[in-house]
């Protein structure tokens, strides 16, 4: 199994372990560019899915294939589809031989990576697909994207590529490696394990975003 | 950068202090509370109507039985119910999961009730249980949400039925060192504390614990840790070359280290006398016997200042600061402030590299009364 289908199929493990067994598909998008964002922690080098920037912030066709191929052999299947407002919605769930499959891959780093990550969003009661849309928006180097991009007036149609997390001079690596500089054991205190250094990022991430932003919702 | 250094290094200390109580109450990550006020307790609050909701109610929080396991909505809405409904004369305890018949009350004694104002626990009374027990205590008014580790805040949130951003922590708003002027907030925040956790044995006659620059030097730094914007990491009795041990370096993010000297003036009680029934102190106050206090006067800023001198004289700090808490009585013009460090006290050293502050402290409970009233 390649990276990429192993990183959807071990999100969808982690939902379900976290007693969220149903993922919805927006929701699953925004899960593996956190995926994507937080992999060097793991140190997870090869790139998962190359995301662009769209309608709902980063996005990637890719994963989608990947979820299709899952669906086909019977490792995910659709809860529920509906369409609402021009855009598919489903609703996607892990099954049991989705289970045995991903058991089989427990070395790699890929399974605690989404299970931290998943269980970190739940602690910040982070849940609907808005709420996950808006704390994407303040990773930095999407943020800064967006920044150029209104100023040149260019529109999520454009589809424009976001770079890797590894490339040099990344915000967020230089970020998660700030962070886990500080975490260190002294002293006075044990380390932390890896899901609370996520859980420190993504509290970061949230302090971000402008509390106007709650009323009124994600824009493109 | 989008994230700041300091807000960064704040997460980071925040998260690894209370982790590590956290983890010393058998949770396996301070997160397993956040995760359950948020997607437990916030979606079973949903389901209540908001007239039913606790008001000013307290529970002790514990880990669950299974790891990662949460409870089922109904059961938890139960034992909310249940909390709300006896909260003039229980106090719950409730496992994350729910497990184990999910809570476990303590009948409040007539003593406890007095913590109570108009059926309800103020969130003062809810922080000095936790710091009592050492235990995690989570208070309920509504949608608010504090929670409190071995009495420390670990999570306050204004709506925990709302996801981001109100689920963010806004624990511990962040207090600038500003000089060390930081030790006034310590002074009228922490010292003021009257319970057993606190440094007054007799706190109506201002009388302090023996030996009580100890105490307050480690709640100093457990307060800095917690609350000092920038903080890195601090040594609580560093020892320094050939000059004895100081009370605390303090390491800041941006890589500044400053020396702090804890002092204080007033009266504690002897160490020969620590057994002693408050009546026996009162007696002794009122006969004057000698050997039962300690007393410390102004004299302590000059002798403060001039031991400092030989700490600082090691190098390696950007400046020394002598925290001088002031437990006397209150009388006319005891203010929180600046003392005049004598130059010659401190040469062949810049005075500048020094700072004398008197922080008064008054022994109340801590609440908003006392925090606006306090010098």
């Amino acid at each position: 199994m390649r990276n990429r289908t192993l990183l959807v199929l071990a999100l969808m493990a982690a939902n379900d372990r976290w007693g969220q067994p149903t993922v919805l598909r927006t929701v699953l998008v925004k899960q593996a560019f956190l995926a994507e964002t937080i992999r060097p922690l793991y140190r997870t080098w090869l790139r998962t899915f190359e995301f662009v920037r769209y309608y709902y912030g980063p996005w990637s066709a890719d994963i989608f294939k990947r979820l299709d191929t899952l669906i086909c052999n019977g490792l995910v299947e659709v809860v529920k589809a509906e369409r609402r407002g021009g855009q598919m919605e489903a609703h996607y769930r892990i099954t049991p031989s989705g289970k045995r499959v991903l058991a089989r891959f427990s070395d790699s780093e890929l399974v605690p990576l989404t299970n931290d990550l998943v269980w970190a969003l739940q602690t910040l009661g982070i849940e609907q697909a808005g709420t996950i849309c808006k704390l994407v928006y303040e990773e930095a180097e999407f943020a800064r994207l967006l920044v150029k991009h209104q100023a040149a007036g260019i529109g999520p149609e454009s589809q424009a590529p976001l770079q890797a997390v590894t490339t040099a001079n990344n915000e967020t690596f230089t970020a998660l490696a700030i962070v886990q500089a500080l975490v260190r054991p002294n002293k006075n205190l044990p380390s932390l394990a890896p899901r609370d250094v996520v859980r420190i990022f993504l509290k970061s991430l949230a302090a971000q975003i402008p509390s106007k932003t709650v009323a009124k919702g994600v824009a493109a | 950068m989008s994230s700041s250094l300091f807000g960064l290094a704040h997460f980071a200390t925040h998260e690894q202090t209370c982790g590590a109580v956290a983890q010393r109450l058998g949770f396996s990550s301070a997160g397993d509370i956040e995760r359950f006020l948020f997607k437990a307790y916030g979606k079973a609050l949903r389901k209540i109507p908001a007239a039913n909701r606790p008001k000013g109610a307290i529970f002790f929080l514990e880990p669950p039985a299974v790891s990662g396991a949460l409870p089922k909505e109904a059961d938890l809405i139960t034992a909310i119910n249940v909390i709300q409904r006896d909260i003039r004369s229980k106090v719950y305890t409730l496992r994350l999961d729910l497990a184990a018949g999910g809570t476990a009350p303590h009948d409040l004694t007539t003593e406890e009730k007095k913590a109570m104002s108009a059926n309800m626990w103020p969130q003062s009374a809810a922080q000095m249980v936790s710091r009592q027990e050492k235990k995690c205590i989570v208070w309920v008014n509504g949608i608010v949400v504090v929670a409190y580790l071995d009495g420390d805040i670990y999570q306050e949130t204004a709506s925990v039925v709302d996801e981001l951003p109100s689920g963010v922590s806004r624990a511990a708003d962040l207090l600038p060192w500003d000089d060390g002027e930081v030790a006034f907030e310590f002074a009228s925040q922490e010292l003021n504390d009257t319970s057993r956790a606190g440094i007054w044995r007799v706190p109506e006659n201002n009388v302090l614990y023996s030996k009580p620059e100890t105490l307050m030097s480690r709640a100093l730094g457990k307060f800095l840790r917690t609350r000092l914007a920038g903080y890195l990491q601090h040594v609580d009795e560093p020892y320094i070359a050939n000059s004895g041990r100081a009370d605390i370096v303090l390491t800041l993010v941006d890589g500044r280290v400053f020396l702090v000297e804890v002092k204080w003036t007033g009266q504690s009680l002897s160490s020969t006398q620590v057994n002693a029934t408050a009546d026996a102190i009162l007696a002794a106050l009122k006969a004057k016997t000698k050997g039962w206090f300690t007393t410390y006067d102004d004299s302590t800023f000059d002798e403060g200042v001039k031991q400092l001198k030989i700490y600082f004289a090691n190098g390696g700090y950007h400046k020394a600061f002598l925290f001088v808490f002031d437990c006397c009585a209150p009388s006319a013009g005891r203010n929180h402030g600046d003392s005049i460090v004598n130059p010659a006290h401190v040469a062949p050293h810049p005075v500048s590299s020094f700072r004398a502050l008197r922080a008064c402290v008054e022994p109340r409970k801590a609440s908003k009364v006392s925090k606006a009233n306090s010098p």
